[in-house]
C-alpha cells in the first residue's frame, strides 16, 4: 500500500514540476528567438512550406473573401507556399489568443491585428521594411491616414489590411421634410438640423454610439486635441486641456434637449441601426464598415438613408481604424517569415485590396486600388463619399494602453450620457483618477 | 486495489483544479503578460487592487448582487413552496414549468431577457398597458444590477422552490395541523411554524446561493457587459477583463486569490452549519 | 350552499394564480419561439405583436447558412459525450473505493475531492489556460474536456448509492471469485442505475450549456461549441436581428427541453437530492 502511495505522490510531483519547468523554458525561448530574427536579412523561400494565418473574418462576404483569397494565393504562388487560415474571433479575442500562443510557442506566422502596438512593443512582430525594400514595394502608395499605424518606432510592423472610417448616416426624407437639403458639416449645423428634424418628424434626431471611443475620438481630434491617448502614449491630455469635458458637456446637453438619444448599453452599433430602420431615429454616426448592411436593410425597411462625412467641431472630420496584417517573428524561422512576406505582399497588391474592399465594404487604402474600383464608385455614390471621407481621416492612435484605457473612457462616457449619474466634470475627475492605474 | 481506483480521480483533481489554483496564487505575486517572463513583484498586485476603485466597486457590486439574490430567491421560493405544497396535478405541472429555466443555458436566457428588458421591449410594453412609465431596465445604473438579479431569480427560483418543497413535505403533518386547530391564520402559520421548521434548509440555501453568486459572470457579460459605466462590474468579470483583455495576468490572479479567500471563509461557515445540522438530527 | 360557493371561488382563484405563475415562467420561452419565426421587420414593431403576423424560417435559415452550425454542434456533442464517458471510468471506481474500502490516505484523498468541489473554474481558468498551452494541446478539444474528467458531485452521488447496497451481495460475488472491476460492473452499476443516469444528465446539461469555460479556453473558432456560436449571431452583418438571435437560442434550448420532457421526474429528483446534501 505504502509503495503505491509513494508512486502516486512522485507521479503528482513529476507532473507538477513538468508543468512548471516547461513554462519557463518556453517563454525564454520565445523572446530570444524573436530578437534574433529581427537582425536577419531577407531570404527567398527555397522549399515548399506551410504557414498558418489567423484572421477575424468569420461570416458573410468577409469570410467568403478570405477563403477565396487564401485559395488564390495557394494556387498561384511560385514558391509552393501553402497558407492554412483560421478564423479566431474579433480583434480583442485574436490579440489575446495570439499573445498566449506566442507565450506557449504555438503561434501562427501571420495574423490580422486590430492594435499591433502592444505586440510590437515586445518585439514579437517582424520588421517588414527590408523585405519591402528588396521587392521594391512603394510604401508611400498607401494613403496618408494609414501611414502612422504601419510603423512602430520606425519598424514596419503592420500593413493596413482593411480600413474603415467614421461616417454620418441620415434619413434623407426626414431631413428634407424639415427643409434641409444638405447634411450637417459642423457640430453647430448638426445641433441645429437634428433638433429641427426631430421636432418635425416626431422621432429622435441623432445618436452617437460609444463603441471603442471611435466617434468620441473623432470629435476630440476635430477640436485639435490629441484624442483619448497622447501621441507619446504616456497619458491623456484631453483630460487636462478641457476638450473631453467640452465634448461631454455638449453631448449631455443634446440629450437633455431631447433630440439626441443616448446609445444602448451593449451592442450599441447594432441597436442604433435597428432604431434607424424602425424610423425611431433620423441620423447616427457609424463606421463605413456598416454601410453595406445599413443600406441594404434600410432599403428593405423602406427607409431612404444618405451617407456623409462625420460632422466635427471645425468642419467635417473623421477617424479611421481597421485591421492590420502582421508577421510574427517570435518562434518562427527565416523561411517561415520569408513565406509569410510573400503572402502579405499578395494580400496588399492593389488588385487584392480592391477586390477585398468591393466584397466586404471596407475602403481601399491606395489610390491605385481605388482606381480599380471605379465601376463601383460611379454606380454607387455613397461609396465615393465614404472613400473621400476616408482620405480625410487619420487612423486611431494605437497604444499599448489603449484597450484598457478605452474601457475606462467608455465607462466614464456611459456614466454621463447613458446613466446620467455623473456630470461631465465628475467624469473627467474620475478618469484622472483611473489614468493613474493605466499609464504607469 | 482501492488506490488504483481512487488515483485517476484524485490525479485529475490535483492536476486540473488544485495545481492551477496554487499556480494562480504564485502568479498573483508576479507581473506577467505572457510575452515576457514572470517577474516577482511581491505584494504590488494586491496594492494595485486596494488602490483601484474598480476592484472595490466590483466587490461591492458582487456583494449587493449576492444579498439581493439571497433575499429574493429565498423569499419567493418559500412563498411558492407553501403555495405548491399540496399534492395535485396542477401543482406538479407548475412546479415542473418553474423548474425548467434552471437547466437552460444562462446565455440563452440572458439573450431573451436582454430583449424583454430593452427600452422598446416587452416589459415596457406591459408597463405601458397599465399606463406606467417604461423603465430603463439595463440602461440605468439604478436598475441595471437589480435587473441582472431579476434574471437570476427567475432562472433559479424553480430549483430552490423544489428544495424547500421537499423539506416542507418532510415536516410532520401533525405539527401543521396542530397550528391550524389553534386557529393560526396562514400568515401566522407561515412565520411561526413553516419558517422555523425549515430554518436549517433555509440556512443551507443561504450559504449555497452566496457561494454561487460570487461566481456570477455569464449574465453580466451578456446583459450589461459591466455597464452602464461600471455599475454592474462584478469580481469574475473584473478578473476576465484583466486576464483576457488587458493581459495583466498578475493582477487578475491577485483578484482571483482574494475571491478564493472569500470563498474559503464561506465554505468554512458552510461546513460548520452542516455539522450543526447533523447534530440536530 | 354558501360555503360551497366560497370553496369553489377559492379554488378557482388558486388555480388562476397558479396558471399565472406558470405563464410567468413559460412566457420568455414562448417569446423566444415566436420571435424566431417573425420576419425581421416585424420584430422592430412597437408595440410588439404577440403572435407573428407572418411566419418565416429565415432566422433559422440564416443562422444555418451563415454559420458552420454542424461544426459547432459536433464540438459540443464530442465534448459533452467524451466528458460523460470519461467521468464513467474515473468516477465510478473512485466512488466505489470511497464507499467500500478503508485505506490509508482516504481522508486526504477525500479532502482533495471536497476541495475541488469548492474551487470555481471561473477563477482558476487563468493558470489552467497556461497549463494547456504548455502541454501544447490548446488547438484541440481537450482543454474543454480534461478539467471535467473527474467530477466531485458525481463521486458524492455514487458513493452514497454504493454505500446502500447490501454487503451480502458483494460478499456473494467475491465468493464466486469476481474481481473488483467485475463487482463494479455486475453488482454496483446495475444496482445504482438511477444515480448513474442522474450524474450523466447533470453532465450533459452542464456541458451542453457551457459558456464561460469554452469562452476562455478556445482561440480557434473551429473548436468552439454551439453556445459561442449563438452569442456570435449578434455579429452577423444586419445589426441586432432578433429573429436570428432567437432562432439561435431556440436551437440550444430545444435539446434541453426534449430531455426535460422525457426525464423531468428523474432530473428533478436528482436535483432535489443535490440540494439536500
Amino acid at each position: 500500500m505504502k509503495k503505491i502511495l509513494a508512486v502516486f505522490m512522485t507521479l503528482c510531483l513529476l507532473m507538477l514540476s513538468a508543468c512548471g519547468g516547461n513554462k519557463d523554458g518556453n517563454s525564454n525561448n520565445g523572446t530570444q528567438q524573436g530578437s534574433n530574427n529581427e537582425d536577419g536579412h531577407p531570404e527567398y523561400v527555397t522549399e515548399p512550406i506551410s504557414i498558418e494565418f489567423w484572421h477575424t473574418f468569420g461570416s458573410g462576404q468577409a469570410a467568403a473573401y478570405m477563403e477565396d483569397a487564401v485559395k488564390r494565393f495557394n494556387e498561384t504562388n511560385e514558391y509552393g507556399i501553402t497558407v492554412v487560415s483560421n478564423y479566431i474571433g474579433g480583434y480583442v479575442t485574436l490579440r489575446s489568443s495570439l499573445t498566449t500562443a506566442i507565450g506557449s510557442k504555438t503561434n501562427p506566422q501571420v495574423a490580422i491585428l486590430g492594435l499591433s502596438d502592444i505586440l510590437a512593443s515586445h518585439g514579437v512582430l517582424c520588421d517588414m521594411s527590408s523585405y519591402a525594400e528588396r521587392d521594391g514595394i512603394d510604401l508611400d502608395a498607401f494613403i496618408d491616414g494609414v501611414q502612422t499605424s504601419m510603423y512602430y518606432e520606425d519598424a514596419l510592423t503592420a500593413m493596413p489590411f482593411v480600413r474603415s472610417c467614421t461616417l454620418f448616416y441620415y434619413n434623407i426624407d426626414m431631413w428634407n421634410a424639415a427643409g434641409f437639403t444638405e447634411p450637417p458639416k459642423t457640430i453647430e449645423e448638426l445641433e441645429q438640423q437634428a433638433a429641427a428634424v426631430a421636432a418635425k418628424n416626431g422621432c429622435a434626431g441623432f445618436c452617437m454610439p460609444i463603441d471603442v471611443s471611435f466617434y468620441q475620438e473623432a470629435l476630440l481630434n476635430s477640436m485639435g486635441a490629441e484624442g483619448i491617448i497622447d501621441e507619446d502614449h504616456k497619458g491623456a491630455s484631453c483630460l487636462e486641456d478641457g476638450t473631453l469635458e467640452t465634448l461631454l458637456t455638449d453631448w449631455k446637453s443634446w440629450i437633455d434637449e431631447g433630440w439626441c438619444v443616448a446609445p444602448a448599453l451593449t451592442d450599441t452599433i447594432n441597436m442604433v441601426q435597428q432604431q434607424l430602420f424602425a424610423k425611431e431615429l433620423a441620423s447616427c454616426v457609424a463606421s463605413s464598415g456598416s454601410m453595406g448592411a445599413i443600406l441594404t436593410y434600410a432599403e428593405q425597411a423602406g427607409v431612404n438613408i444618405g451617407v456623409a462625412p462625420m460632422p466635427g467641431y471645425e468642419g467635417a472630420y473623421g477617424v479611421g481604424s481597421g485591421g492590420d496584417v502582421s508577421i510574427i517573428s517570435a518562434n518562427n524561422n527565416e523561411q517561415q517569415m520569408a513565406a509569410s512576406w510573400e503572402f502579405v505582399k499578395f494580400l496588399m497588391t492593389d488588385e487584392e485590396i480592391a477586390l477585398r474592399s468591393e466584397m466586404t465594404g471596407y475602403l481601399p487604402v491606395t489610390s491605385a486600388s481605388a482606381a480599380l474600383m471605379e465601376d463601383l464608385f460611379s454606380t454607387n455614390e455613397n461609396y465615393q463619399i465614404a472613400y473621400d471621407a476616408r482620405l480625410d481621416s487619420v487612423d486611431l492612435r494605437g497604444s499599448t494602453y489603449r484597450s484598457e484605457w478605452q474601457t475606462h473612457v467608455s465607462a466614464a462616457v456611459s456614466y454621463v450620457v447613458q446613466d446620467k449619474s455623473m456630470t461631465p466634470k465628475e467624469a473627467v475627475e474620475y478618469l484622472k483618477e483611473m489614468s493613474g492605474t493605466v499609464f504607469y | 486495489m482501492p488506490y488504483a481506483m481512487v488515483t485517476p480521480a484524485v490525479l485529475f483533481f490535483i492536476v486540473f483544479t488544485i495545481y492551477p489554483m496554487l499556480d494562480m496564487i504564485v502568479l498573483s505575486f508576479h507581473e506577467y503578460n505572457v510575452l515576457t517572463d514572470r517577474k516577482y513583484v511581491g505584494l504590488k498586485n494586491y496594492e494595485y487592487l486596494i488602490k483601484n476603485i474598480d476592484f472595490g466597486l466590483a466587490l461591492k457590486n458582487t456583494f449587493v448582487y449576492t444579498v439581493c439574490l439571497v433575499f429574493f430567491l429565498i423569499f419567493f421560493s418559500l412563498v411558492f413552496a407553501v403555495c405548491l405544497e399540496k399534492e395535485s396535478k396542477i401543482n406538479a405541472i407548475v412546479q415542473r414549468i418553474m423548474f425548467f429555466p434552471h437547466i437552460c443555458s444562462m446565455l440563452a436566457i440572458s439573450l431573451v431577457f436582454q430583449w424583454l428588458m430593452d427600452e422598446n421591449g416587452l416589459f415596457n410594453a406591459v408597463l405601458n398597458v397599465f399606463k406606467l412609465p417604461g423603465l430603463r431596465w439595463l440602461e440605468s445604473s439604478t436598475t441595471a444590477l437589480i435587473s441582472v438579479v431579476i434574471v437570476a431569480v427567475w432562472k433559479g427560483i424553480g430549483y430552490h422552490t423544489l428544495i424547500l418543497l421537499s423539506a416542507l413535505k418532510s415536516i410532520p403533518r401533525e405539527i401543521i395541523e396542530a397550528s391550524e386547530i389553534d386557529g393560526a391564520g396562514p400568515i401566522r402559520k407561515f412565520f411561526k411554524i413553516i419558517v422555523p421548521m425549515l430554518s436549517p434548509q433555509i440556512f443551507l440555501l443561504l450559504i449555497t446561493i452566496t457561494i454561487s453568486s460570487f461566481k456570477v459572470f455569464d449574465s453580466v457579460r451578456i446583459l450589461t457587459a459591466g455597464g452602464p459605466g461600471k455599475s454592474t462590474m462584478v469580481v469574475v468579470y473584473y478578473i476576465y477583463l484583466y486576464a483576457q483583455q488587458y493581459l495583466k495576468y498578475g493582477i487578475a490572479a491577485a483578484a482571483g486569490t482574494i475571491l478564493i479567500l472569500i470563498l474559503i471563509v464561506m465554505t468554512i461557515i458552510y461546513f460548520k452549519v452542516v455539522e450543526k445540522k447533523v447534530h440536530y438530527e | 350552499m354558501k360555503n360551497k360557493h366560497k370553496k369553489i371561488a377559492k379554488k378557482t382563484i388558486s388555480v388562476a394564480v397558479k396558471l399565472l405563475i406558470a405563464l410567468f415562467f413559460l412566457f420568455p420561452f414562448y417569446w423566444m419561439l415566436i420571435t424566431s419565426v417573425k420576419p425581421y421587420l416585424e420584430t422592430l414593431q412597437w408595440p410588439p405583436t404577440l403572435w407573428p403576423e407572418q411566419f418565416t424560417w429565415s432566422g433559422y435559415e440564416e443562422v444555418i447558412s451563415s454559420m458552420d452550425i454542424g461544426r459547432y454542434l459536433s464540438n459540443t456533442i464530442i465534448v459533452t459525450f467524451t466528458i460523460i464517458g470519461m467521468q464513467f471510468f474515473i468516477n465510478v471506481p473512485a466512488a466505489y473505493a470511497f464507499a467500500r474500502f478503508e485505506f490509508k490516505g482516504k481522508a486526504a484523498a477525500w479532502g482533495v475531492v471536497m476541495a475541488s468541489f469548492m474551487i470555481p473554474g471561473q477563477i482558476t481558468f487563468i493558470t489552467t489556460y497556461f497549463m494547456f498551452a504548455d502541454m501544447g494541446i490548446l488547438n484541440t478539444l481537450w482543454p474543454q474536456i480534461l478539467p471535467f474528467g473527474a467530477n466531485a458531485f458525481a463521486i458524492f452521488l455514487l458513493r452514497q448509492n454504493f454505500k446502500q447496497i447490501p454487503t451480502e451481495l458483494l460478499e456473494a460475488a467475491r465468493l464466486d471469485g469476481a474481481g473488483e472491476w467485475k463487482i463494479i460492473m455486475k453488482v454496483m452499476i446495475p444496482m445504482s442505475m438511477s444515480s448513474l443516469i442522474a450524474a450523466a444528465l447533470f453532465s450533459f446539461i452542464g456541458h451542453w450549456n457551457a459558456y464561460f469555460w469554452p469562452l476562455v479556453m478556445t482561440q480557434d473558432d473551429k473548436l468552439r461549441p454551439i453556445t459561442i456560436m449563438v452569442e456570435r449571431i449578434k455579429d452577423l452583418e444586419q445589426g441586432m436581428n432578433y429573429t436570428n438571435i432567437m432562432a439561435g437560442t431556440t436551437i440550444i434550448t430545444l435539446p434541453i427541453l426534449i430531455l426535460f420532457l422525457f426525464f423531468s421526474k428523474r432530473i428533478i429528483q436528482a436535483m432535489a437530492y443535490r440540494g439536500m446534501k
